[in-house]
C-alpha cells in the first residue's frame, strides 16, 4: 500500500484563512492529482466551513493565534485534522441539522456533516481538534 | 481577493456577480452591494454566479438575507448560472427550492 501524502499548513486565526486554506488545498491536489473533483470539493467545503467556525468562534479575542490544518490523502480516505489553542467549544455535531431554507444562518455544521463521512470534535488538553473523514470515490 | 461587479442593466435590473468565491470572507462585503442596490431603489436583483467557484455557509446566508430584503421592498433576488460546486450546496441545504437558480441573468426576470 502507498504511503499517506501528508500536508501540514499553519494559518493565522483570522477570517481571511477562510479563503486561505482553499489556496493551500489546490497545492494538496496538485501533489495528489488522483483525488476525483467531486471528493476535493466535499473536502474543500468542510475545511472551509471548520476553519470559519475556528476563526469566528475559538480563536475569536486571539489575534495572534494560528490554526493547523493536517490534510492526509490515503488510499481510502482523505483525512483532515484542525487544531487551534482556542476557547473550548460547544459543539453538538450530533444535534445538528440543516435549518430551514429561510433561515440566515445556522447551516455551518449541517453541512460539514452533509459532505463528510465522520466528523468528530473534541477537547484535547488546551487544543481544539476536528478530525474530517472523506471516503474516497473513484476518481 | 474576492470582489464584485455591481450593474444596473438598462431594465432596472441590478446584477451582483460574485468574482471567485463567495465565503466568510466576503460575505458582508456582498450585502452591502444588495444593500446598496435597494437603497437606490433597485429591488430586482440577479446574483451572477457564473463566476464563482465556490460558495460557504456565510455566503449562503448573505444570499438569503439578500432575497428577504430584495422581498421586503417589493422586489426579489434571484440566482443565475451557478457553478458545480455551487449547485451542490444549494442542492444538500435544500436552498434551491427557494433561490431557484437560473440558466443565464438575461432570462433572471
Amino acid at each position: 500500500m502507498e504511503p499517506a501524502l501528508v500536508r501540514s499548513m499553519r494559518l493565522p486565526g483570522r477570517v481571511e484563512s477562510v479563503d486561505a486554506v482553499a489556496a493551500e488545498l489546490v497545492a494538496v491536489w496538485q501533489a495528489a492529482p488522483d483525488v476525483s473533483a467531486r471528493d476535493r470539493l466535499r473536502v474543500e467545503t468542510a475545511l472551509v466551513e471548520v476553519v470559519g467556525n475556528v476563526v469566528e468562534h475559538a480563536l475569536v479575542g486571539a489575534p495572534d493565534a494560528d490554526l493547523e490544518v493536517r490534510v492526509s490523502v490515503e488510499a481510502a480516505a482523505v483525512v483532515v485534522d484542525v487544531t487551534d489553542p482556542g476557547a473550548p467549544l460547544e459543539v453538538d455535531l450530533a444535534g445538528a441539522v440543516m435549518p430551514p431554507a429561510d433561515a440566515v444562518g445556522g447551516r455551518g455544521l449541517a453541512l460539514v456533516l452533509a459532505v463528510v463521512d465522520e466528523a468528530v470534535y473534541r477537547r484535547d488538553g488546551a487544543v481544539n481538534h476536528w478530525t474530517l473523514r472523506c471516503e474516497r470515490s473513484e476518481p | 481577493m474576492s470582489d464584485f461587479e455591481v450593474t444596473v442593466t438598462d431594465d432596472g435590473i441590478g446584477v451582483v456577480r460574485p468574482l471567485d468565491r463567495l465565503t466568510m470572507v466576503s460575505a458582508k462585503r456582498f450585502s452591502g452591494h444588495v444593500a446598496d442596490l435597494i437603497g437606490g431603489g433597485t429591488s430586482r436583483i440577479v446574483v451572477d454566479l457564473s463566476g464563482t467557484g465556490f460558495v460557504d455557509s456565510s455566503g449562503l446566508g448573505a444570499l438569503i438575507a439578500g432575497l428577504k430584503s430584495a422581498r421586503q421592498a417589493g422586489g426579489d433576488l434571484r440566482l443565475a448560472a451557478p457553478t458545480e460546486q455551487v449547485t451542490t450546496i444549494l442542492s444538500l441545504t435544500n436552498l434551491d427550492k427557494v433561490l431557484r437558480p437560473r440558466d443565464s441573468v438575461e432570462s433572471a426576470f
